[in-house]
């Protein structure tokens, strides 16, 4: 076999089968005239170096193969890339952020602080893994399987508040640590033409009462510069980096984020499930269990949650659970696909109030938790909770508390889907007035 | 290691592959106004000053008779089956709404870079 037959069989294997032939006869062609190219330059044959190193120069046959693929040759595209990153830096802080909690806590709690840090960096390694991986799997899916997903089209400015989530960045703290800003500070100049006066002009009134809180500021700053001056260059604003010394611009204050769009709400219901999900089957880990034993040490009482058989618990909950999350994983994928239906949204979102108000009635009335977590009566949980003055802090009653919220949520929940299911569109929004003046078209 | 196009050369090439790229197939069509097969193609484009890797001219032939701008045959020249290309109706239409195009932008670059 000569090398050429050696080369084009490697290659020949990596190729679809039904393009094989095809391609190799013509590849075949392209090298033999080559390599007799070579050979009237040189006026004699090809040692075997020099024939391998004209087949080196075709190229590796995994590349060669992989020019004649249909498709991207490309997991993470350009245009998915900025989303993945996005994705997986939340995710790893997340995962660090909770790994570090429950360090903490168990080297509160006392204990073998060698074995908590070993059971945290487990599980934070073993997450990061598993969310970069799902990560990639979505981005996969989006790139090569033909998945479309609206959110790329149908994003909204009210709904980009999240970002502000991923402030926290390894280059933001590096900045914040040499005194170039704060975490979170967005590029937000005061002294932009008052377009809109009712959401804008608190920013420009620093003394006002809801002035910014203090932040770290690095030296003392000269006042904003006039707003006449910035004015006559508004479009420059935008893309000149900040000059070097610039009027520290003051905050705008906190308001309330405004109602998420079905979009935005589809993309958290997606994310929510699907950690819940990959929670729930132990792909990811946050090392919450603990034992009697330790919670007595760290001063709680656990009563009679104690002989709670906890593994038997899970286990009957297991596909119930499991159903639920990717019930919700679903509602995701129903609301990007479906963005404007609202009332069938809202029914949705009332059935699963109603799972979660009915595991909560479950958990209150039939569950192995029972015992620990019904009352009868104001009485009972006044005794319960006198069980506080103890030095221990006593579980039940908090579990009681837990359970209650959770029908209490569960409920609200699923009047809040009822109203959308009615009315077509959400309740009136608590917050203040002055919300109103985001640049949001009414429903 | 190169981790990216961080040199000015290395900056220059990747932008310069990006302004060719389009341009290749334009003269790749063209050239096929006349049938020819792969080796004497791409020696005719360097002719013309159109270098061309074969790792590039041989998945993009390809790629154009997929498309249904190209038409081929296996024949016997000088003792080896080679495969010859030439441009089909459907290619010879698209060159020429892709020349109109190249034109246009051509003009328009000219307009701009001397007013």
């Amino acid at each position: 076999m000569t090398l050429v037959d050696q080369y084009l069989r490697a290659v020949s294997i990596l190729l679809p089968m039904a393009h094989r032939e095809d391609i190799v006869a013509e590849l075949r062609d392209t090298i033999l005239s080559r390599i007799e190219a070579r050979e009237e330059e040189l006026g004699r044959p090809l040692t075997d170096d020099e024939t391998e190193a004209v087949l080196r120069e075709v190229g590796h046959p995994l590349v060669v193969a992989a020019r004649y693929r249909e498709g991207p040759q490309h997991v993470v595209g350009p245009a998915i890339y900025p989303y993945w990153a996005f994705a997986v830096k939340v995710g790893v802080a997340i995962q660090v952020a909770v790994a570090v909690l429950v360090l903490f806590g168990r080297a509160l709690a006392g204990g073998d602080f060698a074995y908590a840090l070993g059971r945290a960096i487990d599980s934070a390694v073993g997450g990061i893994l598993v969310l970069v991986g799902v990560a990639t799997v979505v981005a996969w899916l989006i790139e090569r399987q033909g998945f479309r997903i609206g959110y790329f089209e149908t994003w909204r400015v009210r709904d980009l508040r999240f970002l502000e989530f991923a402030a926290w960045d390894w280059d933001t703290l590096r900045d914040w640590l040499a005194g170039r800003g704060w975490p979170g500070q967005p590029y937000w100049s005061p002294s932009s033409p008052p377009s809109s006066p009712s959401s804008r002009s608190s920013s420009s009134a620093p003394s006002g009462p809801r002035s910014q809180p203090q932040r770290p500021q690095p030296s003392p700053r000269p006042q904003p510069r006039p707003r006449a001056q910035a004015a006559a260059q508004p479009e420059m604003r935008t893309y000149a980096p900040p000059p070097p010394s610039p009027p520290r611009a003051p905050l705008p204050p906190w308001q309330p984020p405004p109602h998420w769009s079905p979009v935005g709400r589809g993309v958290v219901l997606l994310v929510g499930g699907a950690v819940l999900v990959l929670w729930w089957i132990s792909l990811l880990r946050y090392d919450l269990g603990v034992s009697p034993g330790a919670l007595r040490a760290a001063g709680f009482e656990p009563g009679p949650l104690a002989s709670v058989n906890w593994e038997a618990l899970r286990a009957s909950l297991f596909w119930p659970f499991l159903a639920y999350g990717l019930g919700i994983i679903l509602r995701g994928v129903f609301h990007l696909a479906h963005p404007w239906a609202v009332r069938l949204q809202g029914f949705l979102e009332a059935s699963s109030g109603a799972a979660v108000a009915a595991f909560g009635v479950w958990l209150w009335n039939a569950s192995p938790l029972s015992a620990a977590v019904r009352v009868d009566g104001f009485a009972d949980l006044a005794w319960r909770l006198s069980a506080f003055q103890d030095h221990m802090v006593p579980m039940s009653p908090l579990a009681t508390i837990a359970v209650a919220m959770l029908i209490v949520i569960g409920l609200s929940v699923m009047v809040h889907g009822l109203w959308d299911m009615l009315f077509g569109a959400p309740p009136p929004e608590p917050w203040p007035a002055g919300i109103s003046a985001w640049p949001e078209a009414p429903r | 290691m190169r981790l990216g196009a961080g040199v000015d050369g290395d900056l220059y090439e990747s932008l310069r592959m990006e302004l060719r790229r389009g341009s290749l197939t334009l003269g790749v069509l063209a050239r096929l106004r006349e049938e020819r097969y792969g080796y004497t193609l791409r020696q005719a484009l360097a002719a013309d000053g159109l270098e061309m890797e074969e790792s590039t001219l041989y998945p993009l032939l390809r790629r154009l008779e997929a498309q249904g701008l190209l038409v081929s045959e296996w024949r016997e020249e000088e003792k080896r089956k080679k495969r010859f290309y030439r441009l089909s109706p459907a290619g010879e239409a698209m060159l020429a709404r892709l020349l109109d195009e190249w034109r246009r932008i051509s003009a328009s670059l000219e307009k701009i870079i001397e007013p």
